[in-house]
């Protein structure tokens, strides 16, 4: 009976030590993973932003063609978003910034060279890159919490920088592109945070 | 629609197939003649008696009759009808000199297929739904080919529905795409047309209208009026698909609207003109500016709250006031909203969860406090017998 009673306690005791941690600690890391996604959110909010305001701003406002084939494709459908995993499409939307990134670069030199040309706002280009930059390094960081797999980095081949009226074009095809990335980003960073 | 562009040489073999399915359905169609030929309205058309011998005169009757059109040669065995119109139509027929029925035939005129008008219409991310009417009417028996194609050039079809022949459906397409091309090809007996629009589907999404908008008094509060409504049932329930708001309400007879901008689907109105009905719309976009704001919702009225005067006239008005047919419906309505027995149902099942937590919580400290008390008692029941046995130990003489 007392050998009963010993054991039973035990296990009573056991059990209670293995819901401890459950109960104290998967609050607190949901929380902070929430916390995470929200800022990554806020970031392509923001990014989407700064994108529309340029568009908004630029010379022209019409229909172009698809001039730059090396921008990332977006194949995806509305449909996907419910089977996205967070450690798959971290590395995904990194690897499209970081295109993105190279793309706006290559822009911002040729802006620079046509600059006569005045037919983009240099400084809110400036802003962009450099907010590209903070989201692909919080990109990155949130990539290595939740131990995350790199994609290996994208080396689209440039064009050569391009002539006033063909930057112009492609600023606005760049500009469009970006924003439907950052539209389908933020989708994806909320889809992923109603899911932890 | 920008972008409009012919081209026919797109989709021929499917036109040509396409082509002998309306002539054998045509075939199928007539039942008193075994042909049917196609003629262009405008032009000249030579009908030819098949089964006479070549050289032979026949005569020809036009649905029975020997009288036949003013513009109509015959020559042998064949009948030339010069610059038809829509007149010439009928039952021809060429009977040898006895009177006997070589061949006969159903004319048909109309005109080869035109660029077609599209349009297409987007309520969520999930459906594109395009819809198509003729530049020009053909008077033919006429068939449509949809298709559509994203940047990567993999052609995908419009779904058709047979009882709905103008219109066709792109389901979950690419909508991160930066462009699609819709494709509708015309195909009748004359021959076909291709007409390709470029759409934008950023810019042609535009939510339906929000649901169930319901203004209504808060008590106390004769400034205010609480409103509520739903997402369009058409926009999809998940977290990645946000909408924004936009309300506006003036006081009836008024012309100037007031604006208020919401993400959620509840909002109070503090600046209401006081005993003043007032009518409110709503109108909703997604919210990360994916497309165009949506229609408003049909006018909606409501009255704020009435303070309840002492003195008997005014009372009596303000029954009256209260006694508005659509306010009661208002308020029947807000009652019965299947959001807030929705709301009901979520709270209930938020307490049992807590209670549940709760009580786990409250029975595993409960063992723990047992657990340890039992320890203690045990352990004091050693020290006191181990104190006993010392004590006995002691008084033993040695």
């Amino acid at each position: 009976m007392k050998l009963l009673v010993d054991t039973s306690f035990s296990l009573l005791f056991s059990l209670l030590l293995a819901q401890l941690p459950l109960l104290t600690s998967t609050a607190p890391h949901n929380h902070r993973r929430v916390y995470d996604l929200e800022k990554l959110t806020n970031q392509t909010r923001h990014l989407l932003k700064l994108t529309q305001d340029l568009l908004v701003d630029h010379v022209i406002d019409t229909e172009i063609e698809h001039r730059l084939k090396s921008l990332p494709a977006m194949t995806n459908r509305a449909s996907d978003l419910s089977s996205l995993k967070l450690k798959e499409t971290l590395p995904q939307l990194l690897v499209d910034l970081q295109s993105f990134e190279l793309h706006f670069e290559w822009l911002s030199r040729a802006s620079r060279k046509h600059r006569h040309a005045a037919s983009l706002n240099l400084a809110k280009l400036g802003d962009l890159i450099s907010l590209i930059k903070t989201f692909s390094a919080s990109l990155q960081r949130q990539m290595l919490r939740v131990d995350a797999l790199r994609l290996p980095s994208p080396t689209p081949s440039l064009p050569p920088l391009p002539a006033a009226w063909d930057m112009v074009q492609s600023s606005l095809e760049l500009f469009q592109r970006f924003r439907l990335f950052c539209d389908w980003a933020t989708r994806a960073l909320l889809t992923l945070k109603s899911k932890i | 629609m920008p972008g409009k562009a012919s081209c026919p040489g797109g989709l021929i073999v499917i036109g040509v197939i396409t082509l002998c399915a309306v002539r054998i359905n045509s075939e199928i169609w007539s039942n008193e003649v075994s042909d049917i030929e196609y003629g262009k309205l405008g032009s000249n058309v030579t009908l030819v008696c098949k089964a006479s011998l070549s050289g032979y005169p026949v005569d020809w009757r036009l649905n029975g009759s020997a009288v036949l059109p003013r513009q109509a040669l015959p020559s042998n065995s064949s009948l030339t009808l010069i610059d038809t119109d829509l007149s010439m139509e009928g039952n021809y027929s060429c009977l040898d000199e006895g009177g006997n029925l070589l061949w006969a035939t159903k004319l048909r005129l109309g005109h080869m297929p035109g660029l077609v008008s599209v349009s297409c219409r987007m309520s969520n991310h999930h459906r594109v739904l395009c819809s198509w009417e003729q530049s020009v009417k053909t008077h033919l028996p006429t068939k449509y080919i949809a298709s559509y194609r994203d940047r990567s050039n993999a052609v995908e079809p419009c779904h058709q529905d047979s009882f709905r022949p103008n219109e066709c459906s792109i389901l979950h397409p690419t909508v991160w795409h930066h462009y699609h091309i819709v494709n509708v090809t015309e195909v009748n007996p004359l021959g076909s047309e291709t007409t390709l629009v470029r759409v934008q589907l950023r810019d042609l999404l535009k939510p339906d209208p929000p649901e169930a908008v319901t203004p209504e008094p808060v008590v106390g509060q004769p400034r205010r009026l609480l409103v509520r409504w739903r997402y369009p049932s058409s926009w999809p329930k998940d977290e990645g698909f946000p909408l924004r708001f936009q309300l506006r309400y003036r006081p009836q007879g008024s012309i100037n609207w007031s604006l208020l901008n919401s993400t959620g689907t509840v909002l109070q109105i503090t600046d209401v003109l006081v005993a003043h009905r007032h009518v409110v719309q709503v109108q909703a976009m997604d919210d990360l500016k994916f497309g165009q704001w949506s229609d408003w919702t049909p006018e909606v009225e409501a009255l704020p709250w009435i303070e309840p005067k002492t003195d008997p006239e005014l009372s009596r008005q303000s029954e009256e006031f209260t006694a508005f047919p659509d306010y009661a419906e208002l308020e029947s309505s807000t009652a019965k909203s299947p959001d807030i027995e929705v709301d009901k149902y979520r709270s209930l099942g938020v307490l049992i969860s807590l209670g549940l937590i709760a009580g786990i919580v409250l029975s595993m400290l409960s063992a723990l406090i047992i657990f340890l008390w039992v320890r203690h008692r045990r352990r004091d029941e050693v020290t006191k017998q181990e104190l006993t046995s010392m004590v006995k130990m002691k008084s033993l003489p040695i």
